[in-house]
């Protein structure tokens, strides 16, 4: 046969961090090299290449399908934790499978037995040429290989001294160059990125330093920027050139490279120096990231007024510092003059990273942790949507199917989380909710950064339960941890032992008791809140607010729009029920499990993901058996929720859901709403009550004197809505938002109520006073116009 | 083209056939194959099951098929067989009927298993016009039955009917039988075989022929009962009806005899080929027809009215020589039988304590897997978590392609390469029970 050998090569593992410990498998600049240096030899370095990764198991078994002999993880401090845990997982699956780790940060962890990570061994200079040659070599002669750390070996430095004193290895330092790899295919998902310089070299002398030459660096920008660069350009390593000349050099080649977007570069303080300030302003910089290493060059007015004239003459550019591990430690100045920055405008409070090298952890004071903490914005969007999700019971599509996202917690089991064997269990981005009853004793105030680069803060009820993990080799990304006020109506979200800033407030209402607005402010209601449904006068209270909504096409009360029901999903749109999937479950008492709060069990602690999910499909299909949903004439928009809480019986939730058959579309603009909310201006300011939305039940610019006639001939995926007079149309397919003629509301709005040509004639005539031949000219156009628009294809249209 | 115009075109411009058209980017892009595995833009390998669309019979990167392709291109890569013919044309003709029992004796290429399909129908009509029968127009074929997606395979595919909805009208004069089930224990063969009496005794002197896969293909990879087979050779000998057998997928090795009409032993007046006629290298398809239909024609001083330009392309014939040439190389077919049951085999042993499987059903190295509902006890798995299945199958590393056909049979198919070794077999199994036994 002509073609590959089935397992030939290696199996490339890069994990990139989208969020806090929030997981995607893709391509990295290090990777391309890589495979780049395979291809030129004719062999095959293949990428595991994963945007929802479902349980470490699953990603064992899938890298395990590669074939390859050796899988290679490139670790940075970030997915040190995640790396680990699936290298245990993927030993326990083949234990004849070589596995290495590669990396700048690798290289740090020359103390560290590979052996205790689940690795055979960690490359630690050019990890190029060394893959490639432990591709093609059996793991006896790896013991002979240079610049490799062996698992069990227990003094790398004197191991190997002398293959790093070979001067056919270490040759002149600065002579080390990058220029040997070939061309990196192009690559997907790595970004706009190039390199001026890594510390991944052989030659100790130079620190591992090795750069690109002029003219390679120069073949590369042009690389990239033929693949169209729309964001700037990143430029890695111009940090580490210790050559005034070098440096110069390098910028002189990025000078003739100008791309639209700018470029993204690194420099020290010391750097800095070396550059005249007009060359420095002429740069196409977006972005200069000044990493210190000595808090010195902080309060340095050399440095900061250098930098103040370079930034008042780019207008739109960004300076950004990265501290390490040693600069943060005298906090106290370091913080002190880092206020000044931020103070004078030079950065802002997102402006300020931490590079930690090795698996250290360094202790911060008040001051240092506020700084940092605030830089990350007193949340992480992606936790707190996961977590509402998880209140809510609405994941989205990509996040189902891939093993169990969250498991609830209640605090008498906390000490058991192991015995649920996550990595079988729960997603590589999950997290286990631990729900404190108990008022938390008062938190020791210490602050620490570790190789995350992220505050974080020692929590009492979070160490014992990382700590059971770790003990049992289990990895779950996230602790998160409801904590209850005394009264039982604020809660306080940590997540994790991560530090954001300002702790998340979160208030729960039982939705009996969301109160009345009494002015504009509450009516658009403050801050997060859940509104549970924990009895039937709450259920009332809800059913009477969609009412409302079906009456009067609005919203009356802010905490409809700004609060979040909990499980929603429960009378949300047909499809909305995630229970088949199970991306949630609640642990319960004597060890059972639940796939929703509250309701009935679905198996055990320690059953498999697997079971508990045929368990939860069973259950729900058989209950839509019994209820006949599939002759049930709602079956379209119900969620057709299986597993009720108690107050409910099964005829009373198919009751309630014939009557109020808007009640998914309520739920659908109670989202929307809060999206836009958020992201479009023009309704961020608005009272809630001054929205209006068109329902079958209600029209806004349409009479109420015309009836629904038939289906509706606008799909679902549109939703017109009012601001004040302005009619405005919403296509959730696409995510736009577009403003719209009364009259085409009006069309709009027959179509939502399925009236005939005949009607819509009738009711443009009557809105807009025009006659006949008018109204069917207007109606024709404004079909016209939504086909061409691609809103309403004319076909969808009544004849 | 100006920039602008080209910045107004999808980002995706290919619509891939029988999926969602918004669907574009989603689909894994293959670059290599070699044997029974094809690798993506990633270098992640899969195991092939399916050989590509069940046509890659022989694997990826047969040295004889690349060296016979290669050739022919440098010799002469198209001749319009309108006006001229070529060595290696003919001689892949006759190769391909010599495999064939006497009363298969001429050849027509086309381009597709739907062209072959397409001309077998042509040709019933035509043959009992030519006969002056011009009452018989109707064509028999079976409820669960996929011929194509051409006018006349479309019209003729009983699975299709429901999709197939809004492009009509499509082609008139198909009598739609009930396909018999026997062999998933529905109904008996003797029902079946009085059914199929019936229809011939009531409709027989309007019926030209009657098209039937041997082995139900996409309806899910159901063995046709030889006596049913047998018995429809007679129907059609009885009432002056013509028997096409589309052998697209069961043809040319697939079941473990070059075609699958050898099992039962009624030999059709058609024989529709594709798919792996050449292995897939290259489009290529042919119809295999009885002296008694030449006849007629040549009575008659008519052509055939049927061209497609690249029909019996010398390359791809060249492709379809060196095929032949490995399928007769001795123990090639014996191997393929072997590989089939030893598949069945271990899958029956592996999934027995999988509650979602149902049983494995087919020929040589032809083989579906039925899988039930275990939720709710229903003979069929829901759409959405055989679905899931597949895509969790494709994760760890094996191609499948699934067979949904409502209130039958769901499950999916397993047509590996020839070429597959018998620790393959075992690999595959292995995935299958990792995937469907759960953890």
């Amino acid at each position: 046969m002509y073609g590959f050998t089935y397992g030939e090569g290696i199996t490339l593992i890069h994990f990139k961090a989208q969020s806090s410990r929030l997981y995607t498998a893709g391509d990295s600049l290090n990777c391309r090299y890589i495979r780049a240096h395979f291809k030129s030899r004719g062999g095959n370095a293949a990428q595991y290449i994963e945007a929802s990764l479902g349980t470490l198991q699953d990603c064992a078994e899938e890298i395990e399908s590669f074939g390859s002999a050796v899988v290679a993880f490139e670790v940075e401090p970030q997915t040190y934790s995640l790396c680990r845990g699936l290298c245990r997982t993927l030993k326990r699956l083949d234990p004849d499978i070589r596995i290495v780790w590669f990396g700048e940060w690798v290289g740090t962890l020359r103390d560290t037995d590979p052996a205790d990570a689940g690795a055979d061994a960690f490359v630690l200079a050019e990890p190029e040429s060394r893959l490639w040659r432990l591709s093609e070599s059996d793991k006896e002669s790896w013991r002979s290989e240079p610049g490799l750390k062996l698992a069990g070996e227990v003094d790398f430095e004197d191991t190997h001294q002398e293959a790093f004193s070979d001067p056919q290895a270490g040759i002149e330092p600065d002579m080390c160059l990058l220029d040997r790899l070939s061309s990196p295919d192009a690559a997907k998902g790595s970004g706009c990125t190039v390199r001026w310089a890594d510390l991944q070299g052989e030659t100790s002398q130079s620190n591992g330093l090795r750069r690109h030459s002029a003219s390679r660096f120069a073949q590369e920008l042009q690389q990239e920027a033929n693949c169209g660069a729309y964001s700037p350009m990143v430029v890695e390593g111009f940090e580490l050139e210790p050559s005034p000349q070098r440096l110069l050099q390098g910028l002189g080649v990025l000078e003739q490279h100008a791309t639209g977007a700018g470029f993204e570069i690194a420099l020290s303080p010391e750097q800095l120096g070396w550059i005249e300030p007009e060359r420095l302003e002429a740069l196409s910089l977006a972005t200069l990231e000044l990493v210190v290493t000595d808090s010195g060059s902080l309060r340095s007015s050399e440095v900061r007024n250098r930098l103040a004239d370079w930034k008042k003459g780019k207008a739109g550019a960004k300076l950004r510092i990265t501290l390490d591990e040693k600069t943060v430690s005298p906090e106290q100045e370091t913080a002190s003059a880092l206020r000044d920055w931020l103070t004078a405008g030079l950065i802002g409070q997102g402006d300020l990273n931490v590079r930690v090298k090795g698996p250290g952890r360094t202790e911060l004071h008040a001051e240092m942790a506020d700084l940092l903490s605030a830089s990350t914005g007193g949340s992480d969007p992606a936790l707190l949507n996961g977590y509402l999700a998880f209140k809510t019971g609405q994941y989205p599509p990509q996040a189902l199917g891939s093993g169990v996202k969250h498991v609830g917690v209640s605090e008498e089991h906390a000490a058991g989380l192991a015995g649920l064997e996550p990595d079988q269990l729960m997603g590589v981005n999950s997290a286990f909710i631990l729900n404190k009853n108990s008022v938390c004793k008062s938190e020791k105030e210490e602050k620490y950064i570790d190789m995350e680069g992220v505050v974080k803060q020692s929590r009492e009820w979070y160490g014992p339960i990382d700590h059971e993990l770790e003990r049992q080799r289990q990895y779950v990304p996230h602790v998160h941890a409801e904590i209850l006020s005394a009264d039982d109506r604020m809660m306080r979200l940590e997540m994790s032992e991560f530090d954001f800033g300002s702790p998340v407030e979160i208030g729960l209402t039982n939705y009996r008791e969301a109160s009345e607005p009494a002015d504009k402010e509450t009516a658009n209601g403050q801050g997060l809140e859940i509104l549970q449904l924990v009895q039937p006068a709450d259920l009332d209270a809800f059913m009477e607010d969609v009412e409302a909504f079906e009456r009067e096409g609005r919203f009356l009360r802010g905490y409809q729009v700004q609060g979040y029901v909990a499980d929603s999903c429960r009378w949300s749109a047909a499809g909305q029920c995630p229970i088949k999937q199970l991306p949630r479950l609640y642990t319960e008492a004597d060890g059972k499990v639940s796939g929703c709060g509250g309701c009935s069990a679905i198996g055990r602690i320690g059953d498999s993901y697997d079971a508990l999910q045929r368990e939860a499909a069973a259950i729900s299909t058989r209950e839509q058996l019994l209820r006949g949903c599939d002759g049930c004439e709602i079956r379209d928009t119900c969620s057709k929720c299986t597993f009720l809480p108690e107050y409910m019986t099964r005829n009373q939730y198919c009751d309630l859901r014939k009557r109020h058959v808007l009640l998914h579309r309520y739920m659908q603009v109670a989202q929307l709403l809060k999206g836009l909310r958020q992201y479009t201006a023009a309704f961020r300011d608005v009272d809630i009550r001054e929205i209006g939305v068109s329902l079958r039940t209600c029209t806004h610019v349409l009479p109420a004197s015309y009836p629904s006639e038939g289906d509706a001939w606008v799909p679902d995926h549109l939703f017109v809505l009012f601001v004040g007079d302005q009619p405005l149309l919403y296509q959730a397919n696409g995510g736009k938002l577009l403003k719209l003629s009364p009259l085409m509301a009006l069309v709009l709005e027959a179509g939502i109520k399925g009236l005939s040509e005949i009607s819509l004639r009738r009711a443009i005539s009557e809105v807009f006073k025009a006659d006949e031949a008018q109204a069917e000219t207007a109606a024709r156009q404004v079909g016209l116009k939504l086909d061409e628009m691609g809103i309403l294809p004319a076909s969808r249209r009544a004849s | 083209m100006s920039t602008l115009q080209n910045a107004q075109k999808a980002v995706y411009p290919l619509i891939h056939p029988l999926k969602n058209v918004q669907l574009g980017e989603s689909f894994t892009s293959l670059l290599e194959g070699s044997g029974i595995y094809v690798r993506d833009e990633n270098g992640k390998p899969y195991i092939d099951g399916i050989s590509g669309l069940w046509n890659v019979s022989l694997g990826y990167g047969h040295p004889g098929i690349r060296q016979a392709i290669l050739e022919q291109l440098d010799r002469i890569p198209f001749v319009n067989l309108v006006d001229q013919t070529n060595p290696t044309t003919v001689k892949f003709a006759q190769e391909l009927l010599a495999l064939t029992p006497e009363r298969l004796s001429r050849a027509i290429y086309t381009c597709t298993g739907s062209e072959s399909a397409e001309l077998a129908i042509k040709l019933m009509r035509k043959y009992q016009s030519l006969r002056g029968l011009e009452q018989k127009q109707n064509i028999v074929a079976l409820s669960i039955s996929y011929h194509g997606t051409y006018y006349g395979a479309m019209s003729a595919s009983g699975i299709d009917r429901e999709i197939s909805q809004g492009y009509g009208p499509k082609v008139p004069g198909f009598l739609f039988h009930d396909t018999p089930l026997s062999s998933l224990g529905r109904g008996s063969e003797d029902e079946e075989l009085r059914a199929i009496e019936e229809l011939f005794e009531r409709e027989g002197d309007r019926i030209a022929g009657m098209i039937v896969e041997p082995i139900i293909g996409s309806g899910g990879t159901i063995p046709l009962p030889d006596a049913f087979l047998r018995k429809i050779r007679e129907l059609c000998d009885l009432h002056g009806a013509l028997l096409a057998f589309d052998e697209v997928a069961t043809g040319m090795g697939r079941t473990g005899r070059m075609f699958a009409f050898e099992h039962s032993g009624a030999v059709p007046d058609i024989l529709c080929l594709s798919k792996g006629i050449n292995s897939g290298y290259l489009p290529l398809g042919a119809v295999l027809f009885s002296e008694a239909i030449y006849r007629e024609f040549a009575a008659a001083n008519l052509h055939i009215e049927h061209l497609s330009t690249q029909n019996g392309n010398p390359i791809a014939c060249a492709a379809g020589l060196a095929t032949i040439e490995a399928l007769n190389q001795p123990g090639m077919l014996e191997h393929v039988s072997e590989m089939g049951e030893l598949l069945r085999e271990l899958l029956n042993e592996e999934l027995a304590d999988c509650p979602a499987f149902l049983e494995t059903r087919g020929k040589g190295l032809m083989t579906g897997v039925a899988l039930q509902d275990d939720l709710a006890g229903g003979v069929c798995m829901e759409a959405e978590r055989l679905s899931a299945l597949v895509g969790r199958l494709k994760q760890r590393g094996l191609i499948v392609y699934p067979f949904y056909t409502p209130g039958v049979t769901t499950g999916f198919h397993l047509y590996p390469p020839f070429v597959v070794s018998a620790q393959e077999v075992s690999k595959i199994v292995g995935i299958i029970k990792k995937t469907l036994g759960g953890r």
